[in-house]
């Protein structure tokens, strides 16, 4: 699981809400409560709308229907509910529990509006006669809120003409006629229509007689909203739920059917549209209306469906949990994470991420899939998701997954006891299968999630599987890995993992959970057959086998000596001193005396690697160059997976002809044993090696630990081949380590085209690379030929002048290859450039019949730079002999084109005329331009602190003079003057719209380079990498070479910028709550801080720093000052909080320390005066205290707590103070005689005691003598501070 | 759904709310199935006792009365409830008898946190019943059915005999 040390855990930046929400809600019981209903109610915009719809429609007044469709789970009842709520709202509360504007907005022009509602829920409607009758329910529901409402006998359900007409057919119509007269002394013929209508009712209700009355809908319903309206209803509102159930009983073609169909025209359509009345009906089902009453009868809402298919979400997370506003720049920390790390967000906005946190979107995808089926005893979704934010999920600082669901209570048990039941059971079969692999703790906790999540999305899809890719899982389990991708961690766990019957696995296909059940398993058939492969002789044969076993049967993978064959010579290239030298590589059973022979044709190295430990006798190798690497002893774990890979071959030929479900099972299974095996087998083969030795002739030390560090052959082989030529080539006649980088053996040609046919591309880079260490050309210009002194070249002049001048060149090869080194392709480059030098003036004398095609069958000075470089040409080299001693025009077109590639060639003088006008207009433009670019990039340089290069200044310089041309003469002659050709040009020119290109981005380049100067970061943050990076990066001088390179440079910025503005929002935050309760505190001390004010008015109370203290608190107050924006605040034209009273940057620390400090030296202060006033009040000082008013500050000074000193400390009492010491006449003097005793006696003993307390009378004595001299006719007191 | 499964389901209850809408019919004896619920939230009403013979004169009297008194019930129980609740309705087969849907459950007090079970007596139950007394069993488990939504349509429980 993707978990950050970063990241605060869930529970800090969220809360699950208090009550688990209820899987179903009682309609009649939610209207009932329309605040919580509402409260609780989240309006997306796509509901939002749909209630607009419908409301603007009840504002007009003209009735109408709405079908509310939603699958199980999606809300139709709470959507019921709050639509309810507000359409029978009779003031505009409810409408303040409104969260939408837009819908609050109808509060005026509803409230008032008085639709008599009739709430129906059709769950468990049923009539017993198996006959069901919606106009019947409707009648039946309207009757109960009549009775309610007490208006059963002002409004009736039945009309008068039925009753009149029923009691008219009826057999009992005598003994009506009897109660009629009783009642009324009238006959029925007698009476008015009302009157008898009312009398036939009443005989009915006495009798308990429910008249049976056929009318039609629309008789009915009109009859009964006329009355209705007399009774100040200004219409009806039925809200219909649960219409699903009721539809489940009729299907299509049977007589309720077509009734259902009829009642509901009736309401939505016939009513309101065809007579006008004002009757709203809203019906919620799972299904979608019957096809008579789409389309214009009723208008269809489909909620949470298509378009909104993610308002699901959006709406569960609402309901589930509420999110910590002010911890916001923490969860966009989280999206800014997950963005990085995974794909899933890439197609995701940041809304609907914080809209949604903390869940993973496919969270969503699969319990809305499971919920959506209609199951008998499995009503999941809302509470489901809310039992997943347990303190288990929410310790975790990780998003909530697929998984995670399974932490449901309710879900386990759903899951148990429905059609999920099969899978399930194979689920937990498959979670307790896992403690038989060999996982440790966190390939554990990935194989459960992987598990988990598959096992749902099945279910999930369980109509139509589809199968997860390992990406998708990846993204699903939210897996990352310190060591590896977490892609490959999951594939890696997968590659087990279908070892389960449960789970299918492929990487083309990827993984699939199934229906499966655990049995005898293709891991039990392993473990038994390989208990009967004991014998060591195929042990080992196995092993020496999978030291080679081709990538093709190993299905990838690659074994240590992958591409071999035994006892076969396989050529090697290594890099020796930067050159790649050849060689051969042996791999063999066995010792061979011919591995000890002498090293030929243009081969360096020889190493043999044995398979088997054998003595070898280092006097049987005759070349330095030779290496024989001898291997340890096999160790126990590899000798077993060398049984295992014995036994997969083993129940390979064993299960080749069988069928049936065990021989599928384990065919299926054996091929990713086999992988498993042999990457087991192959991890071991280095360590085979690695333990063993190396035997040469001199007996050179190799490390083989090194060698064979990286697991590879290749590897091994360049750490042997390096140390056995180092050994042989002592003496190095080129200074290879000088070289740019490795070379090649095909680069010689490169390096030969370069110096001496004209060095572009890959040759110009071979001669910058090579040609100087080679002594070819000088570093200054290394595409030039420019030979220096060279030992190559004097070993040929001393070969050539041995030989008699002429050579045999197969000497000189020889001697060069084998005594020092030189490859083959080195001597040849070396050979032609000395031809190429001329002295002394040589040649080479080809074989007859070459393939060179040179004239005269030699190459010279003169042809050499036709000569082709070309594979083993050099074979046709015979031998070196003396030799006799052998512009464009560029026209202004081919420069005019650079600076506008518009220009064409001409001939004719009013054509040169026109295309001149065109380059003088196109440089006149560059020239402008030019002053500009210079004066921005002056500019840029002094922000940067960079100097723009001269060459980089000549550039623009360049542009300005020849652009100043005005004929196009002038313009080809100021180019010719500086020297220079169509290619130097081109580069001046390119240079310079790079200039140009920098140039343009100016205002971006200045503003980021000015913002990561002034933004501060500490050093511990992550950010602040991320900013020396970018600021290391922000260079013009690469900006200059590659200015597209800026794009992304800005990217980046714009990148950091976000993230530092997410960390500087979190910062200003908490530093500015701190800095709250820091003031807080400050300003607690302010009496203190008064009162030694005050006290400064004694000065025996001997208060120090009494001009420093409340300067000091003045200035830490000021320190402590609110910043007046709101959080989060914006930091992206600059680092800091504009708003902020001082600069506050991320390092920022609020001055805590200080005002510690300052309230320890301000009690310490106030506790010493404390002290001091105790001392100072004495007996003559109290005899001046006239009407004791001291007796206050006494006590206060008495009182342990300083604060009660400070209350009491008023001027009052000071000044009263004053005068009483002024009155007694003392005067206290200071005089610092302890300090002075110090400097005498810096120890005290028993010896020196009575000196001591001696000096110390003496000293006071003085004291006293020296303050009545100075205050006459005082008492005075010495102070010994 | 067996006898075990409405116990087990039942045990649950008294520890934490059951997702969706239960609602069973058992077909057997009073004590069986007191003996099967936990006591400590079970609440029993007797369709008996809501019909009062005075008032009722007429069978669409005592259909309304019916109804009208077992809303108010479960109103009243469902506003005062707390933690889980199983509604034991004693004498289901008023609710056949009188033709009473099942609506009233479903509509006003079902939850999370409700259940209900309905008892109607099982056909060894009718030789209690006085000689004039009729009792058709498969028209009885017929009209059951057919009063069952959808949902719940498996949650009939046959249970024992009351002693």
């Amino acid at each position: 699981m993707e978990e950050s040390m970063g990241r605060p855990a869930l529970k800090e930046l969220l809360k699950r809400t208090e009550n688990k929400p209820e899987t179903t809600i009682l309609l009649l019981q939610a209207i009932q409560d329309p605040e919580n209903t509402l409260k609780t109610f989240y309006f997306t915009p796509s509901i939002e709308e749909y209630f607009e719809n419908i409301l603007e429609q009840v504002a007009r007044g003209r009735g109408g229907g709405f079908w509310i469709q939603a699958e199980y789970g999606a809300g139709k009842t709470h959507f019921l509910a709050a639509l309810g709520s507000l359409l029978m709202a009779d003031s505009e509360i409810p409408w303040n529990s409104v969260r939408s504007d837009t819908v609050q907005s109808y509060a005026r022009r509803l409230t008032g509006k008085t639709l008599f509602p009739i709430i129906i829920n059709l769950k468990g409607e049923a009539d017993f006669h198996g006959k069901d009758n919606l106009l019947r329910v409707i009648e039946r529901h309207i009757e109960e809120i009549l009775d309610e409402r007490e208006l059963h006998e002002k409004v009736f359900v039945t009309t008068e003409d039925e009753l009149i007409e029923w009691y008219e057919k009826n057999k009992l119509k005598a003994q009506i006629d009897a109660y009629i007269k009783s009642k009324s002394g009238k006959s029925a013929t007698d009476l008015g229509r009302q009157v008898l209508a009312d009398l036939i009712r009443q005989y009915c209700d006495d009798e308990g007689t429910t008249p049976r009355l056929s009318a039609s809908t629309k008789t009915r319903i009109t009859y009964i909203y006329n009355q209705l309206l007399k009774q100040g209803f200004s219409g009806l509102l039925f809200i219909i739920d649960e219409y699903a159930s009721w539809q489940d009983r009729h299907p299509v073609g049977t007589p309720e059917y077509a009734m259902d169909e009829e009642v509901l025209e009736t309401l939505s359509w016939e009513l309101p549209k065809g007579r006008g009345l004002e009757i709203y009906t809203i019906v919620a089902s799972q299904k979608p209306a019957p096809a008579k009453l789409r389309g214009e009868r009723f208008d269809n809402f489909l909620l949470l469906g298509g378009k909104n298919e993610k308002d699901y979400d959006v709406i569960v997370s609402y309901r589930v949990r509420d999110l910590i506003q002010e911890r916001l720049p923490e969860i966009e920390g989280y999206y800014e994470d997950y963005f990085k790390d995974f794909k899933f967000l890439k197609n995701t906005s940041k809304e609907y991420f914080l809209s949604t946190f903390p869940f993973q979107p496919r969270f969503f995808e699969v319990i809305r899939r499971i919920t959506a089926r209609e199951l008998p005893t499995a009503r999941l979704g809302i509470s489901v998701v809310w039992d997943t934010l347990c303190d288990l999920v929410l310790n975790r600082n990780a998003l909530i997954t697929v998984s995670d669901l399974m932490v449901s209570i309710d879900l386990n048990e759903a899951l148990s006891n429905t059609l999920y039941k099969p899978s399930f059971d194979a689920y937990i079969d498959a979670m307790n299968a896992l403690s038989d692999f060999d996982f440790d703790d966190g390939q554990k906790a990935l194989a459960e999630r992987i598990i988990k999540t598959l096992f749902l999305w099945h279910i999930a899809f369980m109509e139509t599987p589809r199968p997860l890719s390992e990406t998708d899982l990846t993204e699903a389990t939210l897996t990352t890995s310190d060591v590896i991708k977490g892609e490959d961690e999951v594939r890696l766990i997968l590659n087990q993992l279908r070892e389960l019957p449960q789970i299918e696995y492929t990487k083309e296909k990827g993984a699939l959970f199934k229906t499966e059940r655990a049995g005898r398993g293709p891991r039990a058939i392993f473990t038994e057959i390989k208990k009967s492969l004991n014998d060591p002789i195929q042990i080992q044969k196995r092993w020496e086998e999978a030291l080679k076993i081709s990538p093709l049967e190993a299905e990838g993978e690659k074994s240590l000596f992958s591409g071999f064959e035994f006892d076969a010579a396989k050529p090697s290239s290594v890099e020796f001193r930067k050159i790649e030298c050849l060689g051969e590589v042996i791999l063999s059973h066995d010792w061979r005396p011919e591995f000890g022979e002498k090293i030929k044709d243009h081969t360096h190295f020889r190493i043999v690697f044995l398979t088997k430990l054998i003595k070898i006798d280092p006097s049987e190798i005759e070349d330095l160059r030779i290496a024989i690497s001898v291997p340890s002893e096999m160790s126990g774990a590899a000798k077993d997976e060398a049984r295992n890979l014995w036994t997969v071959y083993e129940i390979q030929d064993q299960y080749k002809e069988k069928s049936g479900i065990e021989a599928e099972e384990i065919k299926d299974w054996l091929p990713g044993k086999k992988r498993e095996v042999i990457r087991n087998l192959f991890a071991k083969q280095s360590s085979f090696y690695r333990d063993g030795e190396i035997i040469t002739s001199l007996g050179i030390g190799i490390d083989l630990k090194k060698a064979f560090s990286a697991g590879n052959i290749e590897r091994a082989v360049e750490e042997i081949a390096a140390k056995v030529l180092g050994n042989a080539y002592s003496e190095p006649l080129v200074d290879s380590m000088a070289f740019k980088t490795r070379f090649k053996s095909s680069y010689a040609k490169n390096v030969f085209d370069g110096l001496l046919k004209g060095a572009t591309g890959a040759s110009a880079s071979a001669c910058e690379n090579f040609a100087p260490a080679l002594g070819l050309s000088q570093p200054d210009s290394p595409t030039k030929y420019r030979p220096q002194e060279s030992k190559v070249f004097s070993i040929i002049e001393t070969l050539f002048s041995e030989s008699g001048q002429e050579l045999p060149l197969w000497k000189l090869y020889d001697k060069l290859e084998t005594k020092h080194g030189l490859t083959k392709e080195f001597v040849t480059l070396y050979l032609l450039c000395f031809i190429a030098r001329g002295r002394p003036p040589v040649e080479i004398v080809l074989k007859p019949g070459n393939r060179l095609g040179l004239k005269g069958n030699k190459i010279s000075a003169s042809n050499i730079k036709g000569v082709e470089w070309k594979a083993r040409f050099d074979d046709d080299f015979e031998s070196l002999i003396l030799a006799e001693p052998g512009e464009i025009w560029n026209n202004t077109i081919e420069f005019g084109r650079i600076v506008n590639p518009i220009l064409k060639a001409a001939s004719a003088p009013d054509d040169i005329r026109e295309q001149e006008d065109i380059l003088i207009q196109s440089l006149e433009r560059m020239g402008e331009e030019a002053k500009k670019v210079k004066e921005t990039l002056g500019v840029i340089s002094t922000t940067f602190g960079e100097e723009i290069s001269e060459a980089d200044a000549e550039s623009i310089n360049f542009v300005s003079s020849v652009t100043k041309a005005t004929t196009y003469a002038e313009f080809y002659r100021s180019i010719k003057d500086k020297d220079l050709g169509l290619d130097e040009f081109k580069n001046v020119v390119a240079n310079y719209f790079n200039l140009k290109a920098v140039s343009d981005q100016g205002t971006d380049l200045l503003r980021i380079k000015t913002y990561l100067d002034e933004v501060v970061i500490p050093e511990d943050n992550s950010l602040s990498l991320d900013r020396l990076s970018l600021a290391g990066q922000i260079q013009v001088k690469s900006f200059i070479e590659n200015p597209s390179h800026f794009k992304a440079i800005k990217e980046t910025f714009e990148k950091f910028q976000e993230s530092y503005q997410r960390r500087y929002q979190i910062h200003h935050r908490e530093y500015y709550k701190l800095l709250k309760s820091l003031r807080e505190r400050l300003e607690d001390e302010e009496s203190k801080v008064e009162a030694v004010s005050k006290l400064s008015k004694i000065p025996e109370a001997g208060i120090t720093d009494i001009e420093i203290i409340p300067s000091e608190y003045q200035n830490l107050l000021k320190r402590v000052t609110h910043c007046p924006a709101s959080d989060p605040v914006q930091v992206r034209s600059n680092p800091f909080c504009k708003d902020c009273p001082s600069r506050v940057s991320l390092d920022a620390e609020a001055p805590s320390e200080q005002i510690d400090d300052f309230i320890r030296r301000l009690e310490k202060n106030l506790s010493s005066a404390k002290k001091r006033l105790s001392q100072l009040i004495t007996r003559q000082i109290i005899a001046e205290d006239k009407g004791n008013k001291l007796d206050k500050l006494i006590k206060a000074i008495q009182a342990t707590k300083l604060d009660s000193f400070v209350t009491n400390l008023t001027d009052e009492l000071l000044d009263h103070l004053r005068i009483c010491i002024v009155k007694a006449n003392i005067v206290t003097e200071i005089v610092p005689i302890l300090s002075r005793a110090v400097e005498q006696f810096s120890v005290v003993d028993e010896e020196n005691l009575d000196d001591f307390l001696k000096a110390i009378r003496t000293e006071l004595e003085k004291a006293i003598k020296e303050a009545k001299r100075k205050n006459p006719g005082k008492k005075v007191r010495i102070s010994l501070k | 759904v067996t006898l075990q499964e409405l116990e087990e389901i039942a045990k649950k209850m008294v520890k934490r709310p059951l997702l969706g809408r239960k609602l069973y019919i058992w077909l057997g004896g009073m004590k069986e199935l007191r003996e099967l619920l936990p006591h400590e939230i079970v609440f029993e009403i007797d369709l008996l006792d809501l019909v009062t013979e005075e008032e009722a004169i007429s069978e669409a009297d005592i259909q309304r009365q019916l109804k009208k008194c077992l809303e108010i019930r479960l109103d009243v129980l469902q506003k005062n409830l707390k933690g889980q609740q199983i509604l034991l309705v004693v004498n289901g087969i008023l609710l056949i008898r009188y033709h009473v849907s099942l609506n009233s459950f479903y509509a006003r007090y079902l939850s999370d946190r409700t259940m209900v079970v309905i008892q109607i007596p099982g056909e060894e139950r009718t030789e209690n019943f006085p000689s004039y007394v009729e009792f058709h069993p498969d028209e009885v488990f017929e009209n059951l059915l057919s009063m069952l939504p959808e949902e719940n349509r498996n949650n009939i429980v046959y249970g024992g005999i009351d002693g």
